[in-house]
């Protein structure tokens, strides 16, 4: 998150931030994935695009361990780390943003910060913290108030700010925009700007809001039935709406 | 006695069955379970801390030998045998309850070859004590003081410090617990561990105030389960009601209707809780 930090942990200076190789993921009998390979350089940010059910919060599982991949590779900064259970990847530098949020509702906002930063040095801690109430505010005026007790946005910005305490190298965002008002995915969206343009992470963002998601990434993928039919920088694919809407509505 | 003496005694009788049920509480939090050696857990407790004191030890400072042995004995089952089955086993949340099942027929078993079946108390703080109109045991007090202490404690631990609260963030959402780098396992040893202390604690108090005996470590699971159960299985809070509310039933009954339906009170409870309010008592249903 801080310009110029040393690198990541166990970084060999030049490998990619993320490689996936041939990766099968599914859920149990179920094959969701069949052979999804993909490059994230570092710093930079990419789009997952696709329909529902493509895939693609099987991907964002599968790379932040939630899911354990049936085949292929995952490798971090250089790193192999396929099918290390989730807490291993978040410690690795994995921050994600689940679909569901996934937040402690009995918990108040400060203490699901705090979960946050449990395998972080409490001084790192400590600025991650005001890192986060800087890029959301908001979070800042409800801290004692309990996670289960808060909108679906201030959820969405808790959950996001909760991957940041994680001090991540790698953020999974997973469909930010779901379900909320156009005012406060503007702001989710400001916020990840100001991060991006810090630089120092690397970020996949899912999204079904093709337009939106093109206007923030770099580069795009998109999936359908579990493998990538379609990648390339965003301004080309978003020239090129027919051919994406073709897919995605697929 | 008068009626509300009665109730007074239920209430502080509540007082104790927190503490019995607060580490099966804990248990089921973190891994989703009913640990059904709980009860032999607070007997062991109990008669350890009987043999010390038959050996001249005084009951506080058992108190302090048990609860670290329980600790200990809770680690070494936690890794010996409930992680294990938990890393082979695809349905493993049903073969650990049958697990903790078995558990708690060898441990009376060991505790009947230890201490045999007969009932034990011991005969300490045995004074009455006169507050107003009303006279209680000060076993009674003293039991109801510390286990108010430990239930404090506990709750400092769970809301206050990093393990602690790692813990009911597990509890309250593994996946989230996952995502924030938490390792479940360790977590699961820690919670366990714990679970088997308090218990051990708990069997400390209750054996200054009543006859305890191996065999009856089945009960204990039962009540402890059925003051989880009222407040809603996992919520700390509800269990201090679900607590008083079985404490008090049961003394009013055994008052009104005599000891058998004393005996049965908390197993008709758990009855009711099942039928009407199989969520709790606190708990609001969610859409
Ligand atoms: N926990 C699960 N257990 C079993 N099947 C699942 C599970 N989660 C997803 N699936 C199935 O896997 C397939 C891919 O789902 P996935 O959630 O990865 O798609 P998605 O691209 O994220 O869709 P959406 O846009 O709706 O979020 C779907 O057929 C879905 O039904
Ligand atoms: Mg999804």
């Amino acid at each position: 998150m801080t310009p110029g930090r040393p690198g990541p942990r166990g970084d060999d200076g030049n490998a990619p931030a993320l490689e996936v190789t041939d990766l099968h993921a599914g859920y149990g009998a179920l094959r969701v994935l069949h052979g999804v390979t993909m490059t994230v350089r570092r710093n930079e940010v990419v789009g997952v695009l696709g329909a529902n059910g493509a895939g693609k919060t099987t991907l964002l599982r599968a790379i932040a361990g939630v899911v354990r991949p049936q085949s292929g590779a995952v490798v971090l900064h250089g790193r192999t780390v396929t099918g290390l259970p989730d807490h291993a990847m978040t410690r690795a530098g994995v921050g994600h943003v689940p679909s569901g949020r996934e937040l402690f509702p009995q918990m108040s906002v400060e203490d699901n910060l705090a979960m946050g930063a449990i395998a972080v040095d409490a001084v790192r801690a400590a600025e991650l913290r005001t890192r986060v109430l800087d890029l959301f505010p908001a979070l800042g005026r409800m801290l004692e108030r309990r996670a289960g007790a808060l909108s679906g946005g201030e959820q969405q910005m808790l959950a996001f700010g909760r991957a940041l305490m994680t001090d991540p190298t790698l953020l999974l965002l997973d469909e930010p925009s779901t379900g909320l008002a156009p005012a406060i995915v503007a702001a989710l969206f400001d916020a990840l700007r100001q991060l991006i343009a810090e630089g120092g992470m690397s970020v996949i963002l899912v999204e079904q809001n093709a337009g939106l998601a093109l206007q923030v990434v770099e580069r795009a993928f998109v999936l359908r039935q579990g493998r990538i039919v379609l990648s390339g920088p965003a301004a080309e694919l978003g020239d090129d709406a027919d051919l994406v809407a073709a897919y995605l509505g697929a | 006695m008068t009626y509300l003496q009665v109730v007074l005694n239920g209430i502080l009788l509540g007082g104790f069955y927190l503490l019995m049920a607060q580490g099966l509480n804990l248990v089921f939090g973190v891994m989703g379970i009913v640990n059904l050696a709980h009860g032999a857990f607070i007997v062991l407790g109990g008669l350890g801390v009987w043999s010390l004191h038959g050996a001249g030890v005084n009951p506080f400072l058992g108190l302090l030998v048990v609860t670290v042995a329980g600790a200990a004995l809770g680690a070494v089952v936690q890794w010996a045998v409930i992680e294990r089955i938990r890393g082979t086993a695809k349905q493993h949340e049903l073969l650990t309850l049958m697990a903790t099942f078995g558990l708690s027929y060898i441990l009376i078993n060991v505790g009947q070859q230890v201490w045999g079946s007969d009932f034990r108390t011991i005969p300490y703080l045995q004074s009455a004590v006169t507050v107003g109109p009303f006279r209680f045991s000060l076993s009674l007090l003293v039991g109801v003081a510390l286990a108010a202490a430990i239930t404090l404690g506990l709750a400092a631990w769970l809301t206050r410090t990093r393990s602690g609260k790692s813990l009911r963030a597990q509890a309250q959402n593994p996946l989230g617990a996952g995502a924030c780098g938490i390792n479940p396992r360790r977590l699961r040893l820690v919670g366990f561990s714990v679970g088997a202390a308090v218990a051990a604690a708990a069997g400390m108090l209750l054996v200054l105030t009543q006859p305890i005996a191996p065999q009856a470590a089945t009960s204990f699971t039962i009540v402890a389960f059925v003051v989880i159960a009222l407040g809603g299985l996992g919520n700390y809070k509800g269990a201090a009601l679900g607590a008083v509310l079985v404490g008090v039933v049961q003394t009013v009954a055994g008052y009104q209707l005599g000891a058998v339906i004393q005996a049965a009170a908390p197993y008709l409870m758990l009855i009711l809780v099942m039928l009407f309010r199989p969520e709790g008592l606190l708990s609001r249903k969610v859409s």
